[in-house]
């Protein structure tokens, strides 16, 4: 399982750079996502590391030697594509042993290893049926058992679920993990479903405009992102504009000391769960009036307008506020970030 | 690697379109060649004698060309007529036979025009439709309609009928449906299908030959005698103006179509 | 709705058979013959010239409509491997589909026949010393010529319908093939040639039955003897004596028969590709 490294890979299409400058640095047997936007490079990358485009420039590394000039069918870098592309004319069987058959491997061993496979991701019974006989959660698991089958040194998954329904959703992403675990493969799964990357990786790389903005553990990534844009990324976030002077953050809403290096005009952003609406009796940061309320079962969405600034809160369901109520907001600042403020 | 094996490739696809396309160019030469005997490889003398028996008025070959031109309109015309509401069935409804039906609209295209022809002169005479206008224009939607459903088929199938039902929901009547609904939708199909039927009516030789009988002359028909007797100057005449006459016309069907409907390029076969 | 082209296809098209098959049995009242026998048929059947021209049919459609497949697909993969697609594809297959045969023919005829194009230049460079060293490709009675034209013809024919199926193939399911292991070579026999195998077995079918049924192009560049059936049917059909009617008939009975086979075969290969491109519509 190898160490993979992309150095500084660049590429264009047509008179669009797609990739711009692509640094990646990934462990063995780690799961990491690369998450971002639709058109911005991440299937592309993917591309590029299983071998089936060239980078204009840059290098790709496993275990720190080049593999630019190792052909795709050799590389060992599989991809289970987003549409799945099971071969339309051979049944699940065949395919699974399709990657085995070419690289001449006897008979005997390849009823095995498919038998082994289509065991994994529990499809046996399966054996002779066809492609167009199967839904779509079933072909998934064929193409996963088909590239897991030749014992890749990378797995690369390219939004694998987008086309299965929520339910189906949820428990493949836990069973590709639990797969990934037991068989301790470096696998990069490319999305564009934050929560996804969120649960399932080990690190997250964030593509934003053909550049990996930040590289790091989900939590890292949510609670401190490097800027506004990864950031808003990952969610609705608040954000109160003020300025710190010699270690004091002021602005129109509130006023606290804090150890932050920074100097001048700041943003400072608080996540919409660590602003709680209290009733206006109980003890509070600031008031403001409720301007809108979304009921969505496990919590609420609520919107309030603190002198003229609106602020999004989320909280759970058990004390419901109406529109118009005037509430205490209680802020846990201990979650504050701050950015600088470039006065956009 | 990869950018080598598309040269490669390229050089392959490139020679194959030249060696299709010279010989075309070879016509164009021998209709300008007054004088070229063996074994030169130019002509020795250039002229427009050919061009000058074409154009003169005892050829007859305009008015043949425009006449030509006119009968496999009408043979497009009736074809498509025919044939898309034929082609929406076989594409989006069930019914009983529907299989043999198929079979039978497509045969053509497998069992030759040659036997069938032979085989209904006999009826045509009988009902004095031989040697008349509508008589060939009626053999020649033999060859034609295989052609067009296959085309038509195909883009129904690809479209579906999900605009007809749209249409029908925001009360559109089935007529006005049709019309701002359906060909629309379907015009580079028909546009696909109105060519190659316009192609194949126009290159007929032997249905008009024996169904006409010498008194209904198509283009072919007249160029047939210079392809035989070996006058190659005026037979490759007649071939560039056949040529460039089947292109202009496909080019004005295709452009007033697209004009009608603004839509982009299919390649429905 | 189907209405009015089952119409003419009844009509013209299936009368017109059954016109022919009772006058190859002999039921051709306009001339008095009325009684329906088999003997035109056997009479045909046992005949040498038309054995020979069965077999020269047979050989004509056979040999130009698999030189035209293998052709016609090698140049479909070419184009679509060369990447540029757009006006090359248009050029090479619609060109020589809207010209017709008899123009074809007149090509094949300057270019290839004793007198033409290719023994010039052959002459000139200094191949050839006389123009009757020049293989005669026209009215040969290996129907060089013959073939020659319909190759013409057909390999464009043949590359456009493999084309189509090519380009909806090619680049997803050989991108999945490589990344898992297979090598161009087996990548092309095991998962593109596989998935076109239906659409090149249709379009065999039609052009041997189109080169089989045809008339004018054997008629042009054919030689006296042997004749192809189509030929040898019009020749039958316009002997002054009507009485001579059903051989003719017999002979494009035959041909028919043949034929009805074929489309048989070709609403097999319609079946078998169906079930290959289900997935696509994904």
């Amino acid at each position: 399982m190898p160490h993979i490294r992309l150095e500084n890979i660049k590429k264009r299409f047509q008179d669009k750079m797609v990739l711009k400058d692509v640094n990646l640095d990934i462990e063995e047997g780690k799961l990491i996502s690369l998450l971002g936007p639709s058109g911005c490079g991440k299937t592309t990358t993917l591309k590029i590391i299983a071998g089936l485009i060239e980078p204009d420039s840059g290098d790709v590394l496993f275990d720190n030697s080049s593999v630019l000039s190792i052909p795709v069918e050799k590389r060992g870098a599989v991809i289970v594509f987003q549409e799945y592309l099971l071969f339309p004319h051979l049944n699940v069987y065949e395919n699974v042993e399709f990657g085995l058959k070419m690289a001449k491997v006897d008979k005997r061993k390849r009823k095995d290893k498919v038998e082994e496979m289509l065991k994994l991701v529990q499809m046996e019974g399966y054996e002779e049926k066809y492609p167009d006989e199967l839904s779509g959660g079933q072909k998934q698991r064929v193409a996963l058992a088909r590239a897991l089958a030749i014992e890749p040194k990378v797995l690369l998954l390219d939004e694998p679920f987008s086309n299965l329904d929520t339910g189906l959703r949820e428990s493949m992403r836990d069973f590709v993990v639990e797969i990934q675990r037991k068989l301790n493969i470096t696998t990069i799964l490319v999305t564009h479903d934050k929560e996804e990357a969120l649960m399932m990786s080990d690190k997250i790389a964030l593509m934003l405009d053909g550049t990996i903005k930040q590289y790091g553990e989900p939590i890292k990534l949510y609670e401190n992102p490097v800027d506004e844009k990864v950031a808003d990324f990952f969610g609705r976030r608040n954000y109160i504009r003020g300025r710190i002077e010699k270690g004091k953050f002021i602005s129109d809403l509130i006023a606290l000391d804090t150890n932050e290096k920074k100097e001048g005009p700041v943003k400072a952003m608080i996540n919409p769960e660590n602003v709680e609406l209290v009733s206006i009796e109980d003890i509070h940061h600031i008031s403001g009036t409720v301007k809108m309320r979304k009921y969505a079962g496990d919590r609420v969405y609520y919107t309030v307008v603190v002198n003229g600034t609106e602020l999004k809160c989320i909280s759970k369901p058990n004390r419901l506020f109406n529109v118009g109520d005037k509430v205490g907001i209680k802020i846990d600042f201990e979650q504050l970030v701050f950015f600088d403020d470039l006065g956009v | 690697m990869n950018r080598n094996r598309s040269i490669i490739f390229k050089i392959i696809a490139y020679s194959a379109a030249l060696l299709l396309l010279v010989p075309i160019l070879i016509i164009i030469v021998w209709s300008f060649a007054n004088n070229w005997p063996w074994p030169l490889v130019f002509p020795r003398e250039f002229g427009i004698r050919g061009w000058e028996y074409f154009f003169s008025p005892t050829s007859n070959s305009i008015s043949t060309l425009i006449y030509s031109i006119l009968l496999s309109l009408t043979v497009t015309f009736i074809t498509l007529l025919i044939t898309i509401p034929a082609s929406k069935a076989l594409a989006l409804y069930d019914f009983k036979g529907k299989k043999l039906v198929e079979v039978l609209i497509l045969a053509p295209l497998i069992v030759s025009p040659v036997a069938v022809a032979m085989g209904i002169h006999q009826l045509f005479i009988k009902l004095r439709l031989a040697n008349t206008f509508f008589g060939v224009v009626l053999v020649h939607l033999i060859p034609c309609i295989p052609y067009s459903v296959r085309i038509l088929k195909n883009v129904f199938e690809t479209v579906g009928d999900k605009f007809q039902i749209q249409g029908k929901v925001l009360g559109a009547n089935p007529l006005k449906n049709f019309i701002y609904v359906t060909l629309p939708i379907i015009s580079p199909g028909i546009i696909s299908a109105a060519s190659l039927v316009f192609t194949v009516s126009f290159s007929q030789y032997f249905l008009t030959f024996l169904i006409g009988g010498g008194k209904i002359i198509t283009y072919p028909m007249v160029m047939f005698p210079f392809v035989q007797s070996g006058d190659r100057m005026i037979a490759s005449v007649y071939s560039i103006v056949f040529i460039v006459a089947s292109l202009i016309c496909l080019r004005l069907m295709d452009r007033l179509l697209k004009k009608y409907y603004k839509r982009g390029d299919y390649f429905y076969i | 709705m189907i209405m009015p082209v089952m119409v003419i296809i009844i009509g013209i098209f299936i009368l017109g058979l059954i016109m022919g098959l009772l006058q190859s049995l002999g039921y051709f009242k306009a001339v008095g013959l009325t009684e329906i026998t088999l003997n035109y048929y056997r009479e045909v059947l046992r005949s040498k010239d038309f054995i020979s021209s069965l077999g020269f049919s047979l050989y004509i459609s056979i040999i130009s409509s698999l030189i035209a497949v293998v052709l016609g697909v090698l140049l479909a993969y070419c184009i679509v491997e060369s990447q540029g697609k757009g006006r090359l594809a248009d050029i090479i297959f619609m060109i020589p589909i809207s010209i017709p045969h008899v123009v074809a023919v007149i090509m094949v005829y300057n270019t290839l026949s004793q007198s033409g194009i290719l023994p010039r230049l052959l002459y000139a460079v200094g191949f050839l010393e006389d123009p009757s060293y020049f293989p005669s490709l026209i009215y040969d009675r290996k129907g060089m010529g013959i073939i020659i034209t319909y190759l013409w013809k057909e390999i464009p024919f043949v590359a456009m319908v493999v084309y189509t199926v090519l380009d909806n193939i090619n680049e997803r399911l050989t991108d999945v093939a490589l990344n898992l292991g297979a090598n161009r070579r087996q990548v092309f026999l095991h998962v593109i040639l596989p998935l076109i195998l239906p659409s090149i077995f249709s379009a065999f079918i039609i052009i041997f039955a189109f080169s089989f049924g045809a008339y004018e192009v054997p008629f042009l560049l054919g030689p006296t003897s042997p004749k192809t059936l189509p030929v040898k049917a019009y020749v039958e059909y316009i002997n002054p004596d009507f009485k001579n009617r059903p051989y003719a008939m017999v002979i494009n009975m035959i041909v028919t028969f043949i034929s009805i086979i074929l489309v048989w075969m070709y609403f097999k290969a319609f079946k078998w590709i169906s079930k290959y491109t289900g997935d696509f519509n994904e």
